[in-house]
């Protein structure tokens, strides 16, 4: 098949860690996007040509859109775990801060780590 | 007047874990990674309720930890008045409930919560002074720059998917009493 090339934009650390990834597997970051991405696709087109929209909200979660109330209200789930192993079985990441609002939570750990010895 | 609330660790800071850490935490099987700094780490016994009243693949594990470990179970009154109902957010009212208590303690208790990237987001916590809200990445980022945890099992843990698709199972009712009955609060 036929491939073409085109430009992305993606976290620093995320490329870093791809690239030892790829490298680990003698493989390149293009061949693992490929492998997840059509992971994905393939998921989500089966979802749809079966009229299921799981995927579609697990997907809205991943991205933000949805809270984990609202998604575990539409998906009929009872347990918090149960939302954790169904974004995984779908290869989809739990919706994270930036960044930035993690680092900061870093800082606020060391002064504390700073001020307070076992 | 109030008790003082008695907790391990003289004046350290207490470590408290909303469910999601515990269980990204299980899975990765790196529980331990939450006593590294030498910090006491307490539970709180309506999310160890809300953690192991269903046979999960995490629930027992998490169980027999807290158990081997020793680890302080935190009595809160959401759990004793919560009388067995499966209500969302209890875990995270209790919390709620230690925040204060750590808050309004004589002299007051610095406390770490832990909790995963999506709750944090959510406004509807008052933090009260000494409490620090942080997720689970952050915690593990903060335990490598420190030299307890090495980078590739930062990646491990706040990457890796818990299981194999064949592993996974609805969770399902474990016990058939009432949870609130091993709510440990006064009564």
């Amino acid at each position: 098949m036929a491939s073409v090339n085109f430009t992305a934009a993606l976290d620093r650390d995320l490329l870093r860690r791809a690239k030892v990834l790829a490298a680990q597997h003698d493989t390149s970051i293009s061949a693992l996007l490929s492998a997840e991405l059509r992971y994905l696709v393939d998921t989500f087109e089966k979802a749809e040509q079966l009229g299921n929209s799981t995927a579609a909200t697990l997907l809205a979660f991943a991205l933000g859109r949805l809270s984990d109330d609202q998604v575990m209200e539409q998906l009929q789930l009872e347990h918090e775990e149960d939302l954790f192993l169904l974004m995984a079985q779908a290869h989809l990441p739990m919706p994270r801060l930036a960044v930035q609002a993690n680092e900061a939570m870093v800082m606020e750990l060391e002064q504390l780590a700073a001020s307070a010895k076992p | 007047m109030p008790k003082p609330l008695v907790l391990p660790g003289g004046d350290l800071p207490v470590v408290m874990a909303d469910a999601g850490p515990w269980i990204t935490l299980a899975y990765a099987d790196a529980l331990e990674l939450l006593l590294a700094p030498g910090w006491p780490l307490v539970m709180v016994d309506m999310v160890l309720e809300e953690l192991t009243r269903s046979d999960t693949p995490t629930s027992q594990r998490i169980a027999t930890w807290v158990a081997e470990q020793r680890i302080f179970v935190l009595a809160t009154e959401v759990c004793r008045r919560s009388s067995g109902r499966r209500q969302r957010h209890l875990g995270e009212m209790a919390i709620q409930e230690a925040m204060h208590a750590l808050a309004l303690n004589v002299p007051p208790r610095r406390g770490v919560f832990l909790f995963e990237d999506h709750k944090i987001a959510r406004a509807s916590f008052l933090l009260p002074a000494g409490c620090s809200k942080v997720t689970t990445r952050s915690w593990l980022m903060f335990l490598e720059r420190q030299g307890w945890l090495e980078s590739a099992g930062l990646s491990c843990v706040s990457t890796a998917p818990p299981l194999p698709a064949s592993r996974f199972r609805a969770t399902r009712p474990l016990r058939s009493g009432p949870p609130a009955a091993r709510c440990a609060g006064p009564r």
